[in-house]
């Protein structure tokens, strides 16, 4: 007897897929639980298993198409089987009919052409059709709130139960976090993977940040000199000791932290109707990854050494090039720092990255001439910015946290480590 | 702290109480002059005389229905049910009079009184004499119902239970009378309705009861070992119940595994679990587990006893199901 | 020997006629359909409550039956809280939660009627045990029905109180019929009376339709409790002129055919005979009490009916003194 695939619904809201790439062609034999195809939602991009063993009889829809959920795309079956009632979806498929995602994407959907490193390694044990999936209430919870699709994931609890440990490992990996409502919440922003509708939630949130948010502006000229001094001193004992290079982007945000806790009226919040003064200090650096920005978070970044930091920002900002960002790195930043300095940016205005009320623009450190005692001197100096949500942050605190920064990195004090 | 044994707590809160309120009195089978089947009433006698510390006759709905009556014209006595196996003998006082006297009255009524009575395994005591009954009691309105794991427990809640002004059914057992716990010398009334996290955990929450609280926290230590962190908590009042404090454990850990020496089905256990699958269902990360009696009478045999009663193995072999990893 | 005065003899008799009118009017009310629940008729059995709470005070304690509304009212519980409670009304003695099996009122000595056949008599034993802790002379009164004196509470409750010497006296209403067997088909014993030598304690059969009899009957007693000789037996042969209840005709078991003869020693018709001989009372006297009595029972049945109901809230007050 024949086994139909059908297009698998892999949430409520989930309404039809795109047919990435079929792993398997017809006549091919497949095993159960063999990955047959790659399918594509607005959300997630996901690897379809076979449901039986056998030879792939037939696909019923060609890479590109959108098949509605529930639909037939492949009929698997033992040679010589009778699938005549199974008729090809494609020619149902409007062609005009374009997913949301698809239209989102500048460029198609990148199709992995090398079956290394897959990012969707952990799939669920049965195809999502074929029944229930086993999930503790704790761990749909955490899914919920983490923005993870916990069908798509591997459980290790008994039985094969997604537990909550198997979201939370799942977030931290970034991989498979397909936000379940794609447009609410911080953790939407944070879609992972290469995937498409990442590009259209980052429009969303500028526009909606740009429209809502009354911004403050202003900028300083910071004298890099001594810091950088600071660093050629500490250089080697920083990598000796403690194995790690420290960049000025490492001492900035070190800095930007310090500067945050001593002025706490940056590091607030708007929600409905009260304004939330943070407790921690948890610094958003943003990443420019190939599919769009992301900003992954260091958290509790005031109590952090010098090195703890600087190792921490560069793993952070690795994985998010890398695609394998969990959803935790992405939550619960306080006030990013965006540093475009090494693309040789002198200064910029930057967007609050909501709910946040700040954001700190870096520009590039470079010899400029500067006045010192009524003589025009060479110092390495840095435009540094603040952006600030003029609903919460006057422009006066928004000035002293500026004031306290620049004072911080020109006179670093005591060695950051 | 000074160490004595919990029957010894269980005197001293008596005598204690009898000498603060001369309205306290105790009556049951055997416990003047022979100071109680399990020693739990030994001195008194000598102490307080023979109105206030009245032996009666084997009657225990007798016992129950004197008390109440004596409650009702403002005593505050304390009744022994040698074992609440006899509790049986005595429903319809317990369960038709003592609980419902304030209710069908009105709230009119005075129903001050102590049932003491002592259950559970562990002694070859078979069936009439081991059982662990509380659920039945539990789910009587009317009525209180303390089990205290240990001899500061068992003292601080018996003063508690003896100045409540309603029935309190207070349920020793008859393994833990001989173990010695510390017990501070200066006076201390346990609040009942307060529960006590004896352990405190990370990775899975035991609600335990009477003996198995010690099998419990003996069975946290072992799994310490392999990386597990149990979370004991022992409610001490079954009710009314501190929910609190475990459904805050429940929400840590998001395991919760419940054990009493009562059989499982319809046991306060099921109780507990409803509770939690309700109101914490959405922090569980495994279904509820109970390691409970197995469902038969208590055997004679020590063998067979043993097998039938829950203890730290069982204990142990429950919290490793709900973490087993495929 | 307890001599009957003229004082008592007129309060006996107007309890009589107190709990007769009572039970009659409830009956009416019943059947109408203005009271939920069941009754259990007290009526020709009044000689007894009335008889033996002629010597009670309200520091006197008493435990009552299913069939408790005579106890009730010869304690002295008002017309307006005992039909209040019949309309399960907030106003009631038991605020409506406790119906006409239940109703008790603790400062008055009333330890309820009762529920459970038996129930109330070792609860008697331990206010009797109560009340001499404290020092205090009262006794304690328990009454119940011959079924209840098969019932494993009554020997217990007895043999405490006997051994214990408690100021105790249980009355046993002998009607004739545990509900709807009669005696003589569930105890071999001619007379409960009897089984009072099995603990230790006098036993005494009186006839419960005279109220005479049973006053110096239970005077004796009383006294005897009073004064610290331990508890008594009364056994009261008596017969409830209806069925157990409000709507049994009796008939399925032979009480219609029995209740004849009992009729004609219908209490309130021969002691009102007896006082009119003595001279205590005459017609317009017996008017007097019965129209009284009528308006103030109409008065409490105007009281019940326009009494709130308690509030859905209610039902969850009064379970605990305190949580």
């Amino acid at each position: 007897m024949a086994t139909p695939l059908p297009m698998p619904k892999l949430g409520l809201t989930m309404e039809e897929g795109t047919i990435l790439k079929w792993r398997k062609g017809e006549g091919e034999a497949v095993e159960k639980g063999e990955i047959i195809l790659d399918i594509q939602t607005d959300k997630v991009e996901y690897e379809v298993e076979s449901p039986d063993g056998g030879l792939l009889l037939k696909t019923l829809a060609g890479e590109g198409d959108v098949v509605p959920c529930g639909t037939d795309i492949a009929v698997i079956g033992e040679e010589g089987e009778n699938i005549s009632s199974f008729a090809s979806t494609s020619a149902k498929a409007p062609v005009e009919t374009v997913s949301e995602a698809a239209e989102a994407l500048p460029t198609p959907p990148p199709a992995p052409s090398t079956p290394a490193p897959a990012p969707v390694a952990p799939v669920a044990a049965q195809p999502a059709h074929t029944g229930r999936i086993f999930a503790s209430p704790a761990a749909r919870r955490v899914a919920r709130e983490l923005g993870i699709d916990f069908r798509t994931l591997k459980g290790s609890g008994p039985g094969g139960r997604i537990v909550q440990a198997d979201v939370r490992a799942a977030a931290a990996s970034g991989l498979p976090s397909a936000p379940l409502a794609a447009a609410s919440g911080p953790a939407a922003v944070a879609g992972s993977t290469p995937l498409a509708g990442v590009r259209k939630i980052i429009a969303e949130r500028m526009l909606s940040s740009w429209s809502q948010v009354p911004r403050i502006t202003m900028q300083a000229e910071v004298d890099l000199t001594n810091l950088l001094a600071v660093r050629e001193a500490s250089r080697q004992a920083w990598e000796n000791d403690l194995g790690v290079k420290v960049s000025i982007n490492d001492l900035i945000l070190f800095y930007t932290a310090r500067a945050v806790r001593r002025c706490p009226a940056v590091n607030v919040r708007l929600t409905e109707n009260a304004l939330e003064q943070m407790q921690d200090v948890n610094i958003g650096v943003a990443v420019a990854v190939d599919q769009g920005l992301m900003v992954p978070v260091i958290r509790g970044a005031d109590q952090k050494s010098i090195d703890a930091i600087s190792r921490e920002s560069r793993a952070l900002a690795e994985a998010a090039r890398a695609g394998a960002l969990g959803l935790d790195a992405l939550e619960g930043g306080t006030f990013t720092v965006s540093n475009l300095g090494a693309y040789g940016v002198d200064h910029f205005s930057a967007i609050i990255n909501h709910p946040e009320s700040a954001i700190l623009s870096v520009g590039a450190a470079r010899e400029r001439a500067v006045v010192r005692n009524g003589e025009v001197v060479a110092r390495t100096t840095a435009f540094v910015g603040i952006n600030a949500d003029h609903r919460l942050v006057d422009g006066a605190p928004a000035a002293e946290f500026l004031g306290t920064l620049k004072e911080m990195l020109e006179h670093p004090k005591v060695m950051p480590a | 702290m000074r160490e004595i044994l919990y029957r010894e707590a269980i005197i001293e809160a008596l005598d204690e109480e009898m000498a603060r309120d001369g309205s306290v009195f105790l009556l049951g089978e055997d416990i003047a002059e022979f100071g109680g089947s399990y020693k739990t009433t030994v001195g008194l006698l000598e102490k307080y005389g023979a109105e206030r510390v009245r032996n009666t006759p084997i009657s225990e709905q007798g016992i129950i229905g004197t008390a109440l009556g004596s409650a009702l014209v403002g005593m505050r006595p304390v009744a022994e049910l040698m074992y609440i196996d006899f509790s049986a003998v005595a429903m319809d006082q317990i369960v038709n009079q003592v609980a419902k006297v304030r209710y069908m009255f009105g709230g009119k009524a005075n129903t001050s009184l102590v049932i003491r009575t002592q259950g559970g395994a562990g002694r070859s005591s078979a069936a009439q004499h081991a059982q662990s009954l509380e659920a039945w009691f539990v789910h009587v309105p009317g009525l209180k119902v303390v089990m205290p794991s240990s001899a500061r427990d068992a003292k601080g809640l018996l003063k508690a239970a003896i100045r409540d002004d309603d029935p309190v059914f207070f349920i020793e057992h008859k393994l833990l009378y001989l173990e010695r716990g510390a017990v501070p010398e200066e006076e201390e009334v346990i609040p009942i309705g307060v529960a006590e996290v004896k352990r405190e955990g990370s990775d899975l929450t035991i609600v335990a009861t009477s003996s198995m609280v010690g099998k419990s926290l003996a069975a946290a230590k072992e799994l310490e070992n392999e990386g597990v962190s149990c979370e004991v908590i022992d409610p001490r009042t079954l009710f009314p119940l501190d929910t609190e404090t475990i459904l805050a454990s429940v929400r840590k850990t998001g395991r919760l595994l419940i054990t009493h020496e009562a059989v499982q089905r319809c046991g306060w256990g099921a109780e507990i679990a409803a509770m939690a699958a309700k109101d914490a269902f959405d922090y569980l990360d495994a279904p509820i587990e109970r390691v409970c009696a197995k469902e038969t009478p208590v055997p004679f045999s020590p063998k067979l006893e043993s097998y039938v009663i829950p203890d730290k193995d069982d204990v142990i072999a429950g919290v490793r199901g709900m973490l087993e990893t495929v | 020997m307890i001599r009957l005065t003229k004082v008592k003899a007129l309060w006996i008799y107007e309890t009589m006629v107190r709990i007769r009118r009572f039970e009659e009017r409830s009956i009416e009310l019943f059947q109408a359909g203005e009271l939920p629940g069941f009754l259990h008729a007290y009526i020709g059995e009044e000689a007894v409550a009335a008889g033996v709470c002629a010597h009670l005070t309200p520091k006197d304690q008493i435990t009552s039956t299913h069939r408790g509304h005579g106890h009730m009212i010869a304690k002295g519980l008002q017309y307006e809280g005992m039909f209040a409670e019949l309309y399960a009304r907030a106003t009631g003695y038991c605020k409506g939660k406790g119906g006409s099996m239940h109703i008790a009122d603790q400062d008055l000595g009333a330890l309820g009627a009762n529920g459970i056949v038996g129930g109330g008599i070792p609860i008697a034993a331990g206010a009797a045990l109560g009340l001499r802790f404290k020092g205090e002379k009262h006794v304690a009164v328990s009454f119940f029905g011959d079924g209840a004196s098969n019932e494993g509470a009554f020997h217990e409750g007895i043999n405490i109180a006997a051994t214990w010497k408690l100021p105790a006296v249980f009355v046993c209403e002998n009607n004739g019929f545990a509900e709807s067997t009669p005696r003589a088909t569930h105890q071999a014993v001619q007379d409960i009376a009897d089984r009072a030598k099995a603990y230790g304690m006098p036993g005494i059969v009186v006839d419960g339709m005279d109220p005479q009899a049973v006053y110096e009957v239970a005077g004796e007693a009383i006294a005897r409790a009073r004064k610290g000789r331990g508890p008594t037996l009364i056994e009261a042969k008596t017969m409830r002129f209806l069925g157990h209840y409000v709507g049994d005709p009796g008939t399925a078991y032979g009480h219609d055919k029995e209740v004849g003869k009992w009729l004609k020693r219908d209490p309130i018709i021969t002691f009102a005979e007896v006082l009119v001989k003595k001279k205590w009372l005459n017609k317009s006297n017996i008017d007097a009490i019965h129209a009284n009595v009528n308006n103030e029972m109409e008065e409490a049945i105007e009281f019940a009916r326009k009494s709130p109901e308690p509030e859905l809230g209610d039902a969850m007050t009064d379970i605990y003194a305190s949580v």
